[in-house]
């Protein structure tokens, strides 16, 4: 297939956000089917507090193993400055191509548009704003942004090459490999350059 | 897994009639059936009537849900299915108009923007141009970014069939969209 047809599909037939009102209108079907003898949300419990324990604690062990995993990986240096641009970017405040603070909808939306697969744990102290795409010559790279407080870190991810070895850590920004991919973390906000280790360590 | 554990819970929360299950089911898909529904219909009001069906028919039949394929894949068909009952029942009601008005409901009123909303339009209307089982590979293929596997099990096929319908549809969007080839991409 053509590269113009696919990325013009892949562009165009983005994933969207659900309207607010479509949980209104999904409730009061239930309140109807419930009437008509069908089941529905007429006679509802409170959930147990349980389960919101078990599902923090699941969500904190998978962050931390991410972060163990990534940073106890082999740093190399690829051919893209992926800190360099991760500091432009975090400064940049362009707009997101997908907006959206489900991590399986933002894995799913960057694999069809820059091929890298970038598990996601879901966030904690931290929310996911969204992704887009930047243009590095021939490469796409996934830029993803996420809201610390009131700081916006952006988390970049590009294919690693294997022959160059990866600076260490800058003051303000973090870089690492994993894999056959490079991960580099900025933040906007040069008096909270703690801000982007919230992403894996939300007690900070 | 995590994910799968949780998925449980919250599936058994859900069968137990607790309302912040259902809910938080909704939350978790509803971006995904949402998407689904519009890249298929094109139009916004229809996709809300598929994406209420389809929750609808997932709370109602959780309790046939036996767990044999992935959750997300389940509720990946139940919308697949709504979208295409849905186009059988229904017929559009003029589309120019509509996509006409949200140009110019569209927010600023940029050069840019028009020639966004133009394109958008023209790629959505050549999608919605193609016959249904290849319209909802195309889809699956590229607003949720599956794999060709992971969209035979959701549509009930051999991935050769899936492959085949891509080439298809490619085809004919090639065709209807080449004038869009070599323009400036907004």
């Amino acid at each position: 297939m053509s590269d113009w047809l696919e990325l013009e599909l892949a562009h165009r037939l983005a994933p969207a956000e659900a309207p607010g009102e479509l949980w209104e209108r999904v409730e009061s079907g239930l309140g109807k089917s419930a009437r008509m003898g069908f089941g529905g949300l007429g006679d509802v419990k409170r959930p147990r507090r349980s389960l919101w324990t078990a599902w923090s604690l699941a969500a904190m062990a998978t962050v931390a193993l991410a972060a163990g995993a990534l940073w106890l990986a082999d740093a190399r240096d690829p051919g893209l400055d992926i800190r360099q641009l991760a500091a432009r970017e975090s400064h940049l405040a362009a707009p997101l191509d997908l907006y959206s603070s489900d991590p399986l909808a933002v894995r799913r939306w960057l694999r069809a548009h820059t091929g890298l697969d970038v598990p996601l744990p879901p966030a904690t102290a931290v929310k996911l704003e969204g992704a887009r795409v930047v243009r590095h010559g021939s490469e796409r790279v996934a830029a993803i942004e996420y809201r610390v407080g009131r700081d916006t870190v952006t988390l970049l991810v590009a294919r690693a090459d294997p022959h160059r070895p990866l600076p260490p850590h800058g003051a303000r920004l973090a870089a690492w490999q994993a894999r056959d991919q490079m991960y580099a973390l900025a933040g906007a906000n040069a008096d909270r350059v703690e801000a982007g280790c919230q992403l894996c360590h939300a007690s900070l | 897994m995590v994910l799968d554990r949780t998925e449980s819970e919250l599936l058994a929360a859900c069968r137990r009639g607790e309302r912040d299950g259902f809910r938080e089911l909704f939350e978790l898909y509803k971006d995904k059936v949402y998407s689904v529904a519009l890249r298929f219909a094109g139009q916004p009001a229809e996709a809300m009537d598929i994406a209420q069906d389809t929750f609808l028919k997932l709370f109602s039949s959780l309790a046939d849900f036996r767990g044999d394929s992935r959750l997300e894949t389940w509720i990946y068909r139940l919308v697949v299915n709504r979208c295409l009952d849905h186009r059988r029942r229904s017929r559009r009601w003029l589309p120019l108009g509509e996509a006409f008005g949200s140009t110019l409901r569209a927010k600023g009123d940029s050069l840019e923007n028009v020639l966004r909303q133009e394109r958008n339009g023209r790629v959505q209307q050549a999608v919605e141009g193609l016959p249904p089982d290849l319209r909802i590979a195309v889809v699956l293929r590229y607003t949720e970014g599956m794999s060709y596997d992971e969209i035979a099990e959701v549509l009930g096929c051999a991935p050769g069939t899936v492959a085949s319908r891509l080439h298809r549809a490619h085809k004919l969007l090639e065709r209807s969209l080449a004038s869009l080839n070599g323009g400036e991409h907004v």
